[in-house]
This record gives structure tokens, C-alpha cells and sequence, in this order.
């Protein structure tokens, strides 16, 4: 893969949150990683490894004690928050849909406050739902109607719905079941490999990495390990703890080729 | 607008005549309401049933009220905290006067004439079998009797605590009970001996001994009105009146006309014209007949006059709406402050919780006596603002805590401003508990102001306070019925509001809190 210029750069980040009982908790520690424009980067540790932490530097949800982090080459402290983040879309796990509000209603939501008119919103509502497969009879139901895969097609549908060229994804996945999350996944790849638009996503899954990733970001600890496609990972992995990683998440896996 | 107020009071020249929550406080207030009424050309109005010694006090010293009546053992022992017993009856009259005036610029004109003092009461049954005539021999019959004394009786120097002193073989503990079920409880011999005022007219009703204080401890109670001094000064037409009604009235006669308001079921009105009438004091005047008879029975009582019923109730939710809206404009805002600065939230909702543990009655009386409470609506309603701040604040803090931060922290990650995330995603999630809130506040606002009777601010505990001090349980009830319908009514209105007010997407489900 040729390297554009990059759609995110984390250059020397370091996170570090005090502890309650003093002392400090160093979630990130001087992580380097460059996203490239169009790119699905899935980022990958296991619990602690400081990927959620990284993938909030991104929209600052998250300020670095070091380093700075650049989104289309500014770096984002100089950005106002709320403007950065309306141009970043951002998946949670199980969709953090607002449980007060219609599907429309978590839909049409950052439109409305970005000031569109009525029939402008109900369009892109009727636009989302059609590119998530819902149909659009489900517009005006509550999030509590709907399955929990229904659920993170309308959340994944909210993070597109100002059309932003890049979106963040923490493990949007983790709470469904694993044929429903076999679908989303192959749904998202078309929606990626439709729009290119940029991706990363948080994942503690290393299946669904090899699944959706072009590359694979491999934290521990705060510190990147090694990233690269899944073939270079599997090829040759940067080092032991690699290699041990991709063994014991990856046991039945073989990889595909030819994608 | 409050001057163009003050004017108007000016001019409407009104005097306001107190008077204690008995029988005969409330007839000896309406007897010098009438008079006065008649002599003056005033505008006199009798605000009846004003609560005990130190309220009545209160509101005659502040000029809340201009004069209500008071007993000069009460004024010596209570008023100005005398602990010596007074020589003579003469002699306590004429110190009361002059330390009133001197110390409180009131004036105490002329006595009624009757000496209205504390009595003890036997069961009759008991006093019979054992031979008792005199408090003396109380003594022999040791700690198994069951005596219960007024709260008032039980604290006052003059009451128990000075008694047992006098007394000291006395060997039962007393308990304090409300004194208008004491007469109930003699009769159905939970009780074997209570205070009584000696012109009681239930006296004459039950089966009771009255015991001679053969010790001479129970200093004389003459009952007098107090005047403040700025009225007299003003319209000494009033001295003249209330000198007309000196020595007018003895103990027998007070008794009599007690009697036939609490067991003839007399008006209060009416027996007061009556006497004025027969003791020369007024012209009979047929065009102005005062209702003879009060109604009897809780039906009775209730359908009497529904113009009356409808006025209570609208003044008792009048209160308790008035309350609640003040509370929410105060602890709505406080709640939303508190998600802010989170560890204000402990000591801020522990003080509202205090603030909740006060009795009613104690911080209505602490209120009236603050300079700019005295009696009325605007000390209740700042009582009953105090009692819904807990409620609704406690709701308003949990509901918005208590919304799921991965929803707060997608709404930040989609790019809403702070401001949006609580207008958009926590307040509409926390509506219903904030709704429910307001709901606990006004169900217990309305048992609450149930109390603001007491401090005269009117409402549904109007019949309840006039019931209890009758001993009539029929009046009680008829203000206790519709407050409690009212609590039912107002709390399946504000449920219903409560569950339009909830989003759709929310309802069935847990409330947050």
C-alpha cells in the first residue's frame, strides 16, 4: 500500500491519568502510528493495552501529556472540540443510541443541530437507513424496539450522518452475537470499500481484525508492538511477543488471501 | 404596589383580635371581637384559634395581631419566666402589667373576671374506690397511675415540673399527650388522671373528679386581654370598649357557656352574642343572627357549608402548589449545579435532608417568631418549600447522575456541546425521575400543610386544629377526609403527567432512580 499523505498521525503520544489513590496510570506511552486517508486500520490489544485511549486522542476525547496528534495534518489541540468531532464520526459499543429519541430522532440529531432544514434531515435519514439495510419503517422506532445488531446498524448510520470522511469505531461488535456480528462486519467492509472514508477500530478480537482490517495496529501496554497488513503480521511478525499474540488469538484461523 | 398595600391597610383601619387554641380562649376572643366590632366602628376581625401561649404572644407583641387573651399565671410563669408563685391574685395581675408594659410596651387591660386555673383530674370511678379528693393523696396510690398531661402542662413551671416539686410523693411518671383527646382516653380508662383548666366544659360532661390543690402550688389564672401598645395608642376607643367587658364573666358562668359550645354544639358566634346580650352588653338585633348551632357528625360537618370546604381546600392546594413551584425553581437549577461540582453533592443533599428531619410544627413555630414571618401564608409556604427542596433535588442530582455515561460519552464523542449533552441526552433521560420528584414533594405538601392551620394560614387543617381543641371527632375528620382525597387526587394527576412527561422510548422501562 502506498502512503498518502496521512489521514491521522499520533506522533509520540503519552497519556497519563492520576490514580485516585495517587500515583499515575500511563495509558499510552509514546505511541507512534500513522493512519493513511482511506485506510481500516483496526487497532488491537488486550484489555489495558491503552487502544480506546488512543483511538480518543483522536476525536479529543482524550488529551496526550506528550506528543501531539494530527487529523489531516492540524494538530488537534488547536481545534475547537465540538467542531473536530462533527467532523469525526464515532461508534460505541452496543450504539449508544438515546433511548429517549426515535431512530430518526438519534438520526437526524447532529443534522438538526448543524441547522438543516426538515426535509434535508428526513432525506439523509431515509439515505442512512437505506445504506445500513434497515428499512424505513424502523425511522420511527425506539431504541429499546429494536434487536441489538438493529441497534448498531442505526449507531453506525448516526456516526455517518454529516457525512465525515473519517470514523472512529471502539468495539462495535464486542456485544453481539457471532453470527449477527459476521454480517455487520461484511457490511461494513462494503461500506468502507464503498465511500473511502477512513476507519479505525477498536477491537480486542484478532478474527475480526484479519476480517476487516488493511491493517492491524498490535498494542501492549501503551506501546505498539507492530502494524502492518495481515499477511506481514503473519509473514513476519516483529517479534516474540508477536508471534506468541497472533498464536493464541489466532489458533484456527488461516488468513485469506487475495482480498 | 406594597405601599399602595400599607395604605390600604391604613385605611381600612382593620383590627385583628388573636386567640388560643382552646374553647374558651377562642369564645373570650369572639366575645371581645363582637364587642369591640360594635363600640369602635372598626373593622374587627377575629382570627381565631392562633395556636398556643407563645404564638399568641409572638404575633401580639410583633402587631401581627393588635390584642388576644391571656391568663395572668400563664403571662407570670411563661411569658416573663417568673418562678416564684405571685402572693396574691391581685399581685400577679398588677406585675404582669407592669413588666409587660415595661418590657414588650403591652398592655394588659382589665380582667374577665374568671379564674381559669390548671385543675388535676381523676377518673371518677378511681378517685371513688380509693377516697382521693386532693392531689396530696395521689401519693398513695404510687407509680402504677397512668396520668398523661398537655404538652404545654408538662414543660411550664407552673405546670408538672413545678407540681412535683410541690408534691414530691407523687411517684408516677406522666406522659404528654394532646389535651384535646386527654378527656377520650379518661373516659375509656386509658388514662386515670389529666390536667384541666377548672372552667372546662367538658368538666361537666364525663365522670371526673376534680382534685383540691391542697397544697395552694397552681398560681391564679385571670384571664385579660393583652393589647399592644401602638393600637391603644391609636384608637384609645378600644381601651374604653374592653374595659366595658371587666369582671363580667366568673368561673361559673365561663363553664356554663363553655359547656354549650363543646356539648350543646353551640356556635361559638352565637354564644358569645348571647352573653354579650344578657349581660346588658349589646341590644339584642335580630337582623344579624349569628348561626346558632354548629353542625354535628363528620357528614355534618363536612356538607355543613361546601362554600367553606371548597374555600379550605383551594387555599390548602393553593399552599402546597405555591411551595412546590418555589422548591422546583430552587432545586431544579441546585440539582443541575450539583452534576457540576459532584462533590458538593453529600454535603448538599445531607443539609436538605436535615432540613426534612425538622418537625413541622417546630419549624413553623421557629419560623413565626423571625422578624418578617410571624403568622400566616408566607411562613407556611417557606416551611413547606423546606420540607419539598429535599425531594425534588435528591431526584434531579440522582436522575441526571444516574444517566449511562456510554451515553454521555457518545454524545460528547458525536460532538454536542456541554450544554447539549444536558438539554438533548441528560435531562429528557432524567425527566421522569425529576417528574416523580415533584410528585413525592406535593403528596407530602399536602399532608404537611395540613399543619399550616396553626400558624392561621387557613387550608384543610383548619377543622382538624378547631376539632381537636372541640374534642369533636367529627370535625377532625372533616378536614382530615378531603386531605387525604386531595393527597390521592394530586398524586394520580402529577403519576399521569408524569408518564406524559416521560419519553415514549423510556416508558416501561426502570426509572433511573
Amino acid at each position: 500500500m502506498t502512503k498518502l499523505d496521512p489521514a491521522i498521525a499520533l506522533e509520540g503520544v503519552t497519556c497519563r491519568f492520576p490514580l485516585p489513590g495517587g500515583g499515575q496510570h500511563v495509558a499510552l506511552d509514546g505511541l507512534q502510528l500513522e493512519v493513511g486517508a482511506g485506510e481500516l486500520l483496526c487497532l488491537i490489544g488486550a484489555s489495558g493495552s491503552g487502544k480506546t485511549t488512543a483511538l480518543r486522542t483522536i476525536n479529543r476525547l482524550a488529551d496526550p501529556s506528550e506528543g501531539r496528534v494530527l487529523v489531516h495534518g492540524e494538530d488537534v489541540r488547536g481545534l475547537d472540540p465540538v467542531r473536530l468531532r462533527r467532523g469525526i464520526g464515532y461508534v460505541v459499543q452496543r450504539g449508544g443510541l438515546f433511548p429517549h429519541l426515535t431512530v430518526a430522532g438519534n438520526l437526524g440529531l447532529l443534522p438538526g443541530l448543524e441547522g438543516w432544514d426538515a426535509d434535508r434531515i428526513a432525506a439523509r435519514t431515509s439515505e442512512l437507513l437505506e445504506l445500513v439495510r434497515l428499512p424505513d419503517s424502523a425511522s420511527s422506532r425506539y431504541p429499546r424496539e429494536l434487536s441489538g445488531g438493529q441497534r448498531q446498524r442505526v449507531g453506525v448510520a448516526r456516526a455517518l450522518a454529516l457525512n465525515p470522511p473519517l470514523v472512529l469505531l471502539d468495539e462495535p461488535f464486542g456485544a453481539l452475537d457471532p453470527i449477527t456480528r459476521i454480517e455487520l462486519q461484511d457490511e461494513l467492509r462494503t461500506l468502507h470499500q464503498r465511500d473511502g472514508r477512513t476507519f479505525v477500530l477498536v477491537t480486542h478480537d484478532l478474527e475480526e481484525a484479519f476480517r476487516l482490517g488493511d491493517r492491524i495496529a498490535i498494542l501492549s501496554e501503551g506501546r505498539l508492538l507492530q502494524v502492518g497488513s495481515p499477511q506481514e503480521l503473519i509473514e513476519s511478525p516483529a517479534d516474540e511477543s508477536v508471534a506468541r499474540f497472533l498464536e493464541t488469538h489466532l489458533a484456527r484461523h488461516t488468513p485469506e488471501s487475495g482480498r | 404596589m406594597i405601599c399602595a398595600l400599607a395604605l390600604a391597610a391604613l385605611a381600612s383601619q382593620e383590627i385583628s383580635v388573636g386567640s388560643k387554641n382552646f374553647t374558651e380562649g377562642r369564645l373570650l376572643g369572639e366575645i371581645t371581637t363582637q364587642l369591640l366590632a360594635k363600640r369602635t366602628g372598626l373593622d374587627v376581625r377575629h382570627r381565631d384559634s392562633l395556636g398556643g401561649t407563645m404564638l399568641c404572644f409572638e404575633a401580639v407583641r410583633t402587631g401581627e395581631v393588635d390584642l388576644y387573651v391571656e391568663y395572668t399565671g400563664t403571662a407570670w410563669a411563661v411569658l416573663l419566666e417568673q418562678t416564684e408563685r405571685p402572693e396574691t391574685p391581685l399581685r400577679a395581675y398588677l406585675d404582669v402589667q407592669h413588666l409587660l408594659e415595661d418590657r414588650h410596651d403591652l398592655i394588659v387591660t382589665a380582667p374577665f373576671g374568671l379564674n381559669n386555673t390548671y385543675a388535676l383530674t381523676l377518673r371518677g370511678e378511681l378517685a371513688r374506690e380509693h377516697g382521693i379528693t386532693r392531689i396530696s393523696e395521689l401519693g398513695a396510690l404510687g407509680s402504677d397511675l397512668r396520668a398523661g398531661f398537655s404538652i404545654e402542662f408538662s414543660s411550664r413551671e407552673d405546670g408538672w415540673p413545678g407540681l412535683s416539686a410541690a408534691y414530691p410523693e407523687l411517684g408516677f411518671e406522666p406522659r404528654s399527650i394532646e389535651h384535646g383527646l386527654a378527656y377520650e382516653a379518661l373516659s375509656t380508662g386509658d388514662l386515670d388522671l389529666i390536667d384541666a383548666y377548672s372552667t372546662d366544659g367538658k368538666l361537666l360532661r364525663y365522670d371526673v373528679v376534680i382534685l383540691e390543690d391542697d397544697r395552694g402550688f397552681f398560681p391564679p389564672y385571670h384571664a385579660a386581654p393583652i393589647v399592644h401598645g401602638e393600637t391603644l395608642r391609636k384608637h384609645p376607643e378600644i381601651g374604653e370598649a374592653l374595659a366595658e367587658l371587666a369582671f363580667t364573666l366568673n368561673d361559673e358562668v365561663a363553664l356554663k357557656l363553655n359547656h354549650r359550645i363543646e356539648e350543646g354544639g353551640e356556635s361559638f358566634e352565637g354564644v358569645a352574642r348571647s352573653f354579650l346580650e344578657t349581660s346588658g352588653l349589646l341590644h339584642p338585633s335580630p337582623e344579624t343572627q349569628a348561626p346558632a348551632n354548629r353542625a354535628s357528625g363528620f357528614f355534618g360537618q363536612l356538607f355543613a357549608d361546601p362554600g367553606r370546604l371548597l374555600r379550605l381546600t383551594l387555599e390548602h392546594l393553593g399552599l402546597v402548589l405555591a411551595s412546590v413551584a418555589l422548591a422546583a425553581l430552587l432545586a431544579i437549577p441546585a440539582g443541575l449545579a450539583l452534576t457540576r461540582y459532584p462533590h458538593l453533592r453529600a454535603p448538599v443533599l445531607g443539609f436538605a435532608s436535615v432540613l426534612q428531619t425538622i418537625p413541622s410544627l417546630a419549624l413553623l413555630a421557629f419560623l413565626v417568631a423571625l422578624p418578617f414571618f410571624g403568622l400566616g401564608a408566607v411562613t407556611a409556604i417557606t416551611a413547606l418549600v423546606l420540607y419539598a427542596v429535599l425531594p425534588i433535588l435528591r431526584n434531579t442530582a440522582t436522575g441526571l447522575a444516574t444517566v449511562d455515561p456510554e451515553l454521555i460519552d457518545a454524545a460528547h464523542g458525536l460532538g454536542l456541546t456541554q450544554r447539549q449533552v444536558l438539554t438533548r441526552v441528560r435531562l429528557p433521560i432524567a425527566t421522569r425521575t425529576i417528574v416523580a420528584g415533584l410528585r413525592t414533594a406535593t403528596v407530602i405538601g399536602v399532608g404537611v400543610a395540613t399543619l399550616a392551620a396553626f400558624i392561621g394560614a387557613g387550608g384543610l387543617g383548619q377543622p382538624i386544629v378547631e376539632g381537636l381543641y372541640l374534642n369533636d371527632r367529627g370535625l377532625i375528620l372533616s378536614g382530615a377526609v378531603p386531605a387525604a382525597l386531595l393527597a390521592l387526587c394530586v398524586d394520580a394527576a402529577l403519576g399521569l403527567l408524569e408518564r406524559r412527561l416521560t419519553p415514549r422510548g423510556l416508558r416501561g422501562a426502570e426509572p433511573s432512580a
